[in-house]
């Protein structure tokens, strides 16, 4: 058997590793322990588990490296050589992905499965976020960039507003349990109308703190209504669905916990030009009932104009006839007079016809009693008065006309 | 309405009177008179928004600070109690 040299059994090797189906094209998981990066851009780490160590390579131009954090659980695509100057085991790799995703995913929905079976994300018990908040608690890092997205959001928006601060880490180890004391805390000041938790985006690592059960607990014990604001759109924390109303980010968080104050000087302008506007179509609306009240009293007002030509064409009437009754009377008068005229004795004495008087007493003689024989009498005729005596017997009517009276 | 009933209403309570006092008017069943009352209430309201709204100062403390005060007072009620 001819002796091979030091290269040609590490070139076996590798031609063994490179035909081998598994080795030639693997993905192996395991937690980096050490991680060094060269001046070229290559990565050299080493992956373990509980019973091995396996040393790795993640030259320039791989994907993944920022992975290559301390104690992260990685997965890592590639293929097995042997490094022939160290005449190590390496692990050659091309992608490195956080494996730790695919566990706290899991961890993620057990939680989330265990709180939501409690009732800690029922749709019921989300409070209403006050909608002008005089004190809001923030819970989050004073070095965040959350907590200055907030105080920025804060002042452009409505600043008459007081923030109270209660700083917590919001990543590592400790984070979840003092997140959870920050809640409480601003619970415990009393006066403060919202809370808002916020921690910028990160990786799922970075962020694991908002899916802990101390954080959960907090926030659903909170007595102020809650709005969570923890990283970027996409990630959904266990703190997002116990809190009472969830942001995508702290800057939206802010948005949501005050109103805008250019919104609600308009809102409020609005409001008054409304208030004039219809106040103005009212009073519109009072003037034409007082116009119809003013007709419809008009119309029942007695027809004066029509009452006024009756009461001339009557007292007319009247008038006309009061003359026509004058008119009557006086000619009435004139044929009494004209009768009287004709009636009167001194005419019947001008037409011929005399009066006998009793000289004696005056006394009319109508007729042949009136006087007796030898009696002295005065006879009225049209120019004067004869006195003379009565002669001979009286005689009645029908006597002949010679046996009459005689006059002298 | 009084200076001291408005002043006694939180901000959002204003705004919702004044939200009301403008539907009522909207709703134009009023009488004349009770209109011109609402409107003054109206009025009245939207003042006191207004010079709400003007009070802009953000103002920022800290949970310890918020703490320090809370106990300042209730260690001062407590010596209230002692005499």
């Amino acid at each position: 058997m001819p002796a091979l040299s030091v290269s040609q059994v590490i070139l076996h090797l590798n031609n063994l590793f490179g035909y081998d189906p598994i080795l030639s094209d693997v993905c192996v998981i395991g937690e980096v322990s050490r991680a060094t990066r060269s001046a070229s851009g290559h990565a050299y780490f080493t992956l373990k588990d509980e019973d091995g160590v396996l040393d790795s390579a993640l030259f320039r131009g791989g994907i993944g490296v920022e992975h290559l954090e301390l104690g992260a659980e990685v997965f890592v695509f590639g293929r097995v050589s042997v490094y022939g100057p160290s005449g190590r085991l390496q692990l050659i790799a091309n992608l490195v992905e956080p494996a730790g995703d695919g566990i706290l995913q899991a961890r993620f929905e057990e939680m989330k499965n265990k709180l939501e079976s409690e009732g800690l994300f029922d749709r019921e018990r989300k409070r209403p976020i006050p909608s002008f908040p005089s004190v809001m608690g923030i819970v989050t890092s004073k070095d965040a960039a959350a907590w200055q997205d907030i105080q920025q959001t804060v002042a452009r928006r409505f600043p008459r507003v007081e923030l109270v601060l209660a700083h917590t880490p919001v990543q590592g180890n400790t984070a979840a349990t003092l997140i959870a004391e920050a809640i409480n805390s601003l619970n415990q000041v009393g006066g403060i109308d919202t809370i808002i938790v916020a921690r910028g985006g990160g990786s799922p690592e970075d962020l694991w703190p908002f899916n802990e059960e101390v954080v959960a607990r907090a926030i659903f014990a909170s007595a102020t209504p809650v709005i969570s604001g923890v990283g970027h759109e996409s990630d959904w924390s266990i703190a997002d669905l116990v809190s009472d109303l969830r942001a995508s980010t702290p800057t939206a968080a802010a948005e949501l916990a005050v109103p805008d104050l250019e919104e609600l000087k308009g809102k409020l302008n609005y409001y008054t030009s409304q208030m004039h506007l219809y106040c103005s179509a009212r009073i519109d609306v009072g003037r034409n009932e007082l116009k119809y009240s003013v007709t419809k009293l008009d119309r029942a007002l007695p027809d004066l104009v029509t009452h006024k030509i009756r009461l001339d064409d009557l007292i007319t009437r009247a008038n006309s006839n009061v003359l026509h009754k004058n008119e009557l009377t006086k000619e009435y008068l004139r044929g009494l007079a004209e009768k009287m005229t004709a009636l009167a004795p001194h005419t019947t004495i001008a037409r011929g016809y005399s009066v006998l008087q009793k000289s004696l007493d005056g006394k009319i003689i109508s007729r042949v009693g009136d006087i007796g024989s030898g009696e002295n009498i005065t006879i009225t005729v049209s120019d004067g008065v004869i006195d003379a005596k009565t002669v001979g017997e009286n005689m009645g009517l029908g006597v002949p006309e010679e046996h009459q009276l005689n006059l002298l | 309405m009084s200076e001291n009933e408005l002043g006694a209403l939180s901000f959002e309570e204003i705004m919702d009177e004044l939200e009301k006092s403008v539907s009522d008017l909207e709703n134009g069943k009023l009488p004349l008179s009770k209109a011109s009352e609402v409107y003054e209430k109206g009025m009245k309201l939207a003042e006191e928004a207004s010079k709400r709204l003007s009070d802009t100062e953000i103002k920022i403390t800290d949970i310890k600070k918020a703490f320090e005060e809370k106990i300042e007072i209730s260690s001062q009620s407590e010596n209230d109690l002692d005499i």
